[in-house]
């Protein structure tokens, strides 16, 4: 049975030796055999610091005497410290990972203490490869999410104003609806076209054009709480959603601080240009409660001031508007 | 269940203790570590009270790392020491060298490596504290290393971290390194003889004092 032990001794895969109170070698196992190329009988009746210098730091002579002396087992961990044995001399400390155990043994009245050295290069390799892996899919995935944060932005809002898009406009819109419904409020929407801005392209060029589109947005913004929206719908159309209106009077004088605003003229590469606006107004729950149905009415609206002569607003009137 | 004195004394003997673990820690990470324990009580863990905020741990759900220590022959029981995870995170960065201040609860990875590295804190903690309680009652003591755990604990499982109603000191412990201060417990269940061979040990330091 004693053969048996010393054979697996021999064959475990890990490092084992046994010192005793003058740190004497008592055992040393095959796999230190194999890792530091010295044999046993070079090894054992030698002092410990003298065959693994390491453990000359006053650290690990703690640890050793009080394993010995107080039988405290101890463990240290490759993360934390150099490697305790080396195959050679002069080798790099920091390349060999190991874990060391040392526990107490006592035999007829004597202490002894084992210690188990377990190589931790290939785990600890991997853990740091995986740490960085980890790192590097952090990155990735903040990066996609920001890309998805610009993408979506990119999808709800126009290019040349910066205004929400015909989709956003949708969105906040049903929002804004279901906001008034559950706080028995009301909102107005408001269909904004500038008039004669095919006149302004044809005269100016397109990029004059452009232009004045963002002035109109920045003049349209500026003119509305924060708590309301304007939106571009698509050329010269823009979308407005009063929200929490006391009366349907409030979003007429709404209306006319529009007009106001676009009294004096946008300058645009040195032209002056007029610009007026022709506003459609439609009130939920009065005209209507469906998104679109605002919409629409709020355009039939604005029609009636275009047929009109333009530039000024209207309420939608059911007997009025219609379309042709 | 203890005195203010008891409790004093305890709390002044257990911060001796961890002081030198925290300076053996500090050689080994190289950083200066410090490392207290305010607050000291002798507890039956079925009396502790579900909203002492002290006692957060036990009673909020989420993972949990756990150390546990057995020791015996005269002086017997066993320790624990626990955090919850993000904290144990924060304390293996902080002896790896990679400082965080905080770390979310779905972000704390717990890798082979940080397990290691609070393997070894634990025990030389409970190395340093259980060994010299031993010391304190001139008792023989024998322990092993500890084992480590991380747990999912939910509402209905405080009970199950200690099976028993069993006598606890509770230490609450401390570590502070640079801007981070990771809170963490150490539970000693003692047996009933090693309960009173501590109290009557304390008991005869404090007649000495006084008498």
């Amino acid at each position: 049975m004693d053969n048996l032990v010393i054979q697996a001794l021999g064959k475990i895969n890990m490092g084992i030796l046994i010192i005793d109170r003058q740190l004497k070698v008592i055992l040393w196992n095959g796999w230190l055999e194999r890792f530091t190329g010295k044999s046993k009988e070079e090894v054992i009746g030698r002092n410990l610091l003298e065959v693994c210098p390491r453990f000359k730091l006053n650290m690990y002579q703690n640890i050793l005497q009080n394993a010995l002396y107080q039988g405290q087992s101890r463990f240290c961990s490759s993360a934390l410290h150099k490697a305790f044995i080396l195959p050679k001399e002069n080798e790099d400390e920091h390349f060999y990972k190991q874990n060391m155990h040392v526990e107490p043994l006592y035999e007829n009245g004597r202490n002894y203490a084992m210690i188990q050295i377990s190589d931790m290069t290939n785990t600890s390799t991997r853990v740091y490869k995986l740490k960085n892996l980890i790192k590097e899919l952090d990155v990735e995935y903040n990066k996609v999410k920001i890309s998805e944060k610009i993408s979506k932005h990119l999808s709800m809002h126009d290019s040349l104003t910066g205004l929400p898009n015909r989709r956003a406009f949708n969105e906040r819109l049903i929002w804004a609806i279901n906001h008034a419904e559950r706080s028995e409020g009301r909102l107005a929407v408001l269909f904004v076209d500038t008039d004669g801005f095919k006149q302004i392209n044809d005269t100016y060029g397109h990029e004059v054009g452009d232009q004045v589109l963002v002035e109109t947005a920045k003049r349209l913004k500026e003119n509305i709480r924060s708590t309301d929206s304007v939106a571009r719908l698509s050329g010269d159309e823009f979308s407005i959603i009063l929200n929490q209106l006391n009366d349907d009077h409030d979003a007429e004088v709404v209306c006319e601080k529009l007009g106001t605003a676009f009294i004096a003229p946008i300058e645009v590469s040195s032209n002056f240009i007029h610009l007026s606006l022709s506003i459609g107004i439609s009130v939920y729950p009065r005209h209507g409660e469906e998104p679109a149905e605002l919409l629409r009415y709020a355009d039939q609206a604005m029609y009636r001031i275009k047929k009109n002569g333009k530039s000024g607003y209207a309420m939608y009137d059911s007997q009025r508007d219609q379309y042709g | 269940m203890l005195t203010e004195l008891q409790k004093d004394m305890l709390t002044e003997l257990v911060n001796v203790y961890v002081g030198q673990a925290a300076n053996m820690l500090s050689e080994i990470v190289d950083k200066h570590i410090v490392l207290s324990i305010p607050e000291v009580e002798l507890i039956s863990i079925s009396d502790v009270d579900p909203g002492d905020r002290r006692y957060k741990l036990f009673f909020s759900e989420g993972h949990l790392f756990r150390s546990s220590l057995q020791f015996g022959y005269d002086f017997q029981g066993k320790a624990f020491l626990m955090f919850p995870a993000e904290q144990a995170k924060v304390l293996a960065n902080m002896c790896l060298g990679e400082l965080t201040e905080t770390i979310e609860p779905e972000e704390c990875r717990l890798l082979d490596t940080d397990l290691d590295v609070l393997k070894e804190v634990s025990n030389i903690l409970l190395n340093a504290i259980i060994g010299e309680f031993g010391n304190f009652l001139e008792m023989k003591l024998e322990y092993v290393l500890p084992d480590i755990e991380l747990l999912h604990v939910t509402h209905s499982d405080p009970q199950i971290l200690l099976q028993n109603e069993v006598y606890v000191l509770v230490l609450h412990t401390s570590f502070l390194l640079a801007d981070t201060n990771v809170k963490g417990i150490i539970l000693i269940a003692l047996s009933m003889n090693s309960i009173s061979s501590l109290l009557d040990k304390m008991n005869a330091l404090l007649e000495d004092d006084h008498g």
